[in-house]
């Protein structure tokens, strides 16, 4: 037994290092070169000059409204996302011929294979004067105005993050097949009891899952230029 | 349900309809439609730039892809044996790379990498023996797979580990019992289980890889990417050459898929 | 005869807690045994130490005469039945039957596999279902796949961790008396877990009951019922009433026993009996269908130990049994069951009713009273 749990431990640790090292050197040693940057002075000829300040630090509140855009764009849009998401990847892990699958997973991710930045003109043009307002128009409608606004924004963002959030919740809910829920009838369980019991249990432990990836990106994300406003500013340019 | 996702599939092909439409556009601009020709395709075709952005961007993505799925799920399986204060610090460390911005981590790439290769290039060079050209450390291909992996591999992690938290573990047990061993209990019990996880996360490296800019075009170096030389030429100012590029590569995945689709359409039947 | 598989002082601590203490087992060949506890007894450790998934802390487990502590589970002759089945659920009803036969080495060949599988599906009366997928059956259905799948390899013993338990109660009568079929048709020795004493009677050759970890009794069900080795089991084996007291007097003929409540009770001496002598702490062990109960007392036979008046509380409708719960004064409370047969040739007791309640000197059960 002993000699069993001394190589189960050296396969863990073969099995992690790989890891272990890109966590080390892409991303605890970036962090902390960027970190003491951050206290450094700017050389004369631009970039890293040595010392010690907060210089850097004093020019925060002049990006306020940045940070403020990323706190309330990346909850709003992670749960958008989720919203639009979830059944969609319910559908595709539980309701979908086994033989049609996979293709319909990965038509989900082959508009990402276009570029971020024609798919971004695209919703430009879409929600600009000649798309969806010109097309309300012609309808009857009066012309609303769509681009440069939050709701752009957030059709930006729930259609970046989408793959990102459908992918981890089909992973999880292919999983529970029908097998358990089957399982719990015969014991004698209600089947829509059964049905909101697993399912949500499985929406709490693994949904879970599927926000983090979700959400953090969003985080970050906003507020590099912001989606739709950003092409804009560049087309203007 | 169906119809929902047939909502959903239309609202993920819109823009990609108008990006269609506008590489067949006469004109030379990308928000205005003046007739239809193909002439951005021989455009982007001719371009050697193209081709070679192309070429690299889908080496990169290919070996992001397999580089993550296989260290994802060896790291997913030895976190799942694992407890107490390095399980945290590992759990840590995966949602701190994926939710860490991208612009954030391509500059912080950059500048660690630039560093510390400035320090390491002329020690090179001084340790390795005379008339023997020394290796010259630079960002390019290597730099970009290393940063694409950081975010995918730990995607691929939190999926794979979803997907072992709900595996029966019983089945293991099982499958030992019938005189399965070790080995063959984790291929043809665990692995089974779980390659759904891994092939998810396979193609969402794939996708962020291939798609991603921002941090290629921080630590890239010389080798352009797709995204990258899209950006650059835009800087230009756009024409329907990047829609055709667009196109082209949509097409070419389609045809692949509905290829890959027809090939195993006999498979996973019963 | 060697024995089948036994267990050498196995103990098995996890921590400081004691699944099983210095256990002492040997199971024949082609026998069905139950091991029959309530949870945390020992019993699925006991098990699973059979089947390799743990290892005795002290002690030997042997495999036909062989000590198999060092073999792993996939090298050991057994097989098992989980309690949730346990079935693959992306391989399909055959490749989940067949996925024992095909872990050998030399791999049997397709033909003999395709074979085999039709006749285990067979045998557990699912032939022409194994293309389908597990998901499609229902819990019974399930529960023969697993047996199938267990029952492939032949293995030297059958493992059964509560199978049943899943099921609702009248397809478990079923799967019951079909277990048992199965088990004389293969020839296999079976050893089932479970905590269902109906389920351990009804079905075992020998019944093993355990508690806290240790084994407390094993034998025929009928031995077990019958002769009981303490108050634990005959409790569990059927109810019965118990009465604590002091032997009295004791002669070749006959046994008094003084009952705590002041109630005096005459015993036939047998062999039982021989093992206390007068001033022993016992425990007399009645069970309620041993109780006779009339409306007019001359109707009692002469042989009795005792009789007492006692007021029916509640009456229990069984099927062809009713059981009564009475009260006397001196007693306390007790059961007692009668059988249809009584009822209808008199009519039903009532509830306040009172009547005589007496049980013959030569059916009470005597065992080692409380410390």
């Amino acid at each position: 037994m002993r000699e069993q749990s001394n190589s189960n431990r050296w396969l863990t640790v073969v099995l992690l290092a790989p890891t272990t090292l890109w966590f080390l050197f892409m991303l605890i040693m970036p962090l902390i070169v960027i970190l003491i940057f951050s206290f450094g002075e700017r050389a004369a000829v631009g970039g890293y000059g040595g010392g010690f300040t907060f210089a850097q630090y004093a020019n925060l509140p002049a990006r306020l409204k940045a940070f403020q855009n990323t706190m309330t764009y990346a909850p709003v849009g992670t749960l958008l996302s989720l919203l639009v998401a979830y059944p969609l990847a319910y559908y595709l892990a539980l309701k979908v011929d086994r033989r049609y699958k996979l293709i319909l997973l990965v038509l989900v991710i082959v508009p990402f294979w276009t570029s971020l930045l024609i798919r971004t003109y695209a919703w430009i043009y879409i929600l600009g004067g000649r798309g969806i307002p010109a097309m309300l128009e012609w309808l009857g409608f009066e012309a609303v105005r769509l681009i440069n606004t939050p709701g752009a924004v957030l059709v930006g963002i729930v259609y970046g993050y989408l793959p990102l959030m459908v992918f981890p919740i089909y992973v999880s809910l292919e999983k529970l097949d029908k097998s358990l829920l089957e399982a719990s009838n015969d014991l004698g369980g209600n089947p829509y009891r059964t049905f909101f019991a697993s399912h949500l249990a499985s929406l709490n432990a693994r949904c879970g899952h599927g926000l983090y990836a979700g959400f953090y990106p969003v985080d970050g994300r906003v507020s590099d230029p912001g989606f739709s406003g950003w092409g804009e500013s560049i087309l203007h340019r | 349900m169906r119809i929902y996702a047939v909502f959903v599939y239309l609202f993920l092909y819109a823009p990609i309809g108008i990006i269609v439409l506008f590489s067949f556009n006469a004109g030379r601009h990308a928000s205005e439609l003046r007739g239809l020709s193909v002439q951005w395709y021989g455009k982007a075709l001719s371009n050697p730039f193209v081709g070679d952005a192309f070429v690299t961007s889908l080496e990169v993505a290919l070996i992001v892809a397999i580089l993550s799925s296989l260290l994802g799920t060896a790291a997913a399986l030895a976190l799942q044996r694992l407890k107490g204060s390095v399980r945290i610090f590992f759990d840590g460390l995966i949602y701190v790379s994926v939710m860490i911005p991208g612009i954030v981590i391509g500059i912080a790439t950059l500048v660690a990498l630039v560093t510390v290769f400035d320090f390491l290039n002329p020690w090179l060079a001084s340790v390795w023996p005379e008339g023997v050209k020394p290796p010259q450390l630079h960002l390019g291909y290597t730099s970009v797979i290393a940063a694409h992996t950081l975010f995918t591999m730990s995607l691929v992690i939190i999926m794979v580990r979803a997907r072992i938290a709900g595996m029966d573990r019983t089945l293991i047990e099982a499958s030992m019992d019938l005189y399965a061993t070790p080995w063959r209990t984790f291929y043809q019990v665990t692995l089974a289980q779980i390659y759904p996880a891994i092939l998810a996360g396979f193609l969402l490296s794939f996708t962020f890889s291939f798609d991603d800019f921002i941090i290629s075009f921080f630590v890239a170096g010389s080798n352009t990417t797709l995204p990258v030389y899209i950006f650059s030429s835009i800087r230009r100012g756009i024409t329907p050459e990047v829609n055709a590029i667009g196109t082209m590569v949509l097409v070419g995945s389609l045809t692949l898929l509905m290829t890959a689709q027809y090939l195993m359409r006999d498979r996973g039947k019963h | 005869m060697v024995a089948v598989t036994s267990f050498r002082n196995v103990s098995k601590y996890y921590g400081d807690v004691t699944a099983a203490h210095n256990l002492n087992l040997d199971v024949t060949p082609g026998e069905f045994l139950s091991l029959l506890g309530p949870s945390g007894c020992g019993k699925t450790t006991s098990l699973r130490m059979i089947a390799g998934f743990d290892q005795p802390s002290a002690g030997e487990v042997f495999l036909e005469g062989e000590c198999v502590n060092n073999v792993p589970a996939y090298r050991r002759p057994v097989n098992m039945v989980f309690q949730q089945y346990a079935l693959f659920p992306h391989l399909n009803v055959m490749d989940n039957v067949a996925y024992g036969l095909r872990q050998l080495s030399p791999k049997p060949l397709a033909k003999e596999i395709d074979n085999r599988v039709s006749e285990m599906l067979e045998l557990v009366q699912l032939a022409s279902f194994n293309q389908r997928r597990i998901w499609e059956f229902s819990g019974g259905q399930q529960q023969r796949v697993a047996l199938a799948r267990s029952l492939i390899n032949k293995p030297k013993v059958l493992l059964l961790d509560e199978p049943l338990a899943a099921l609702d109660r009248k397809l478990r009568r079923e799967m019951q008396i079909e277990l048992q079929n199965l088990q004389r048709n293969v020839g296999i020795t079976f050893i089932l877990v479970t905590h269902d004493q109906e389920e351990a009677l009804s079905m075992s050759d020998r019944v093993c009951i355990m508690q806290d970890g240790e084994i407390v009794q094993i034998g025929s069900p009928l031995d077990l019922y019958d002769r009981p080795k303490n108050r634990y089991v005959a409790d569990f084996v059927g109810k019965s009433n118990f009465f604590e007291g002091v032997v009295g007097q004791m002669n070749k003929e006959g046994v008094d026993i003084k009952l705590d409540c002041g109630v005096s009770v005459e015993l036939i001496a047998n062999a039982n009996t021989n093992d206390y002598k007068v001033g022993d702490r016992v425990c007399i062990s009645v069970r309620p269908e041993q109780l006779t109960m009339v409306r007019d007392e001359n109707l009692l036979s002469k042989n009795i130990a005792i009789k007492v008046r006692a007021r029916v509380m509640n009456r229990i409708f069984l099927g062809e049994q009713t059981e009564y719960l009475l009260h006397n004064e001196q007693l306390g409370e007790f059961l007692a069951l009668s059988s249809r047969r009584n009822e209808l040739s008199e009519r039903p007791f009532e509830t306040n009713e009172i009547v005589f309640v007496a049980w013959s000197r030569d059916t009470v059960l005597i065992l080692d009273g409380d410390e």
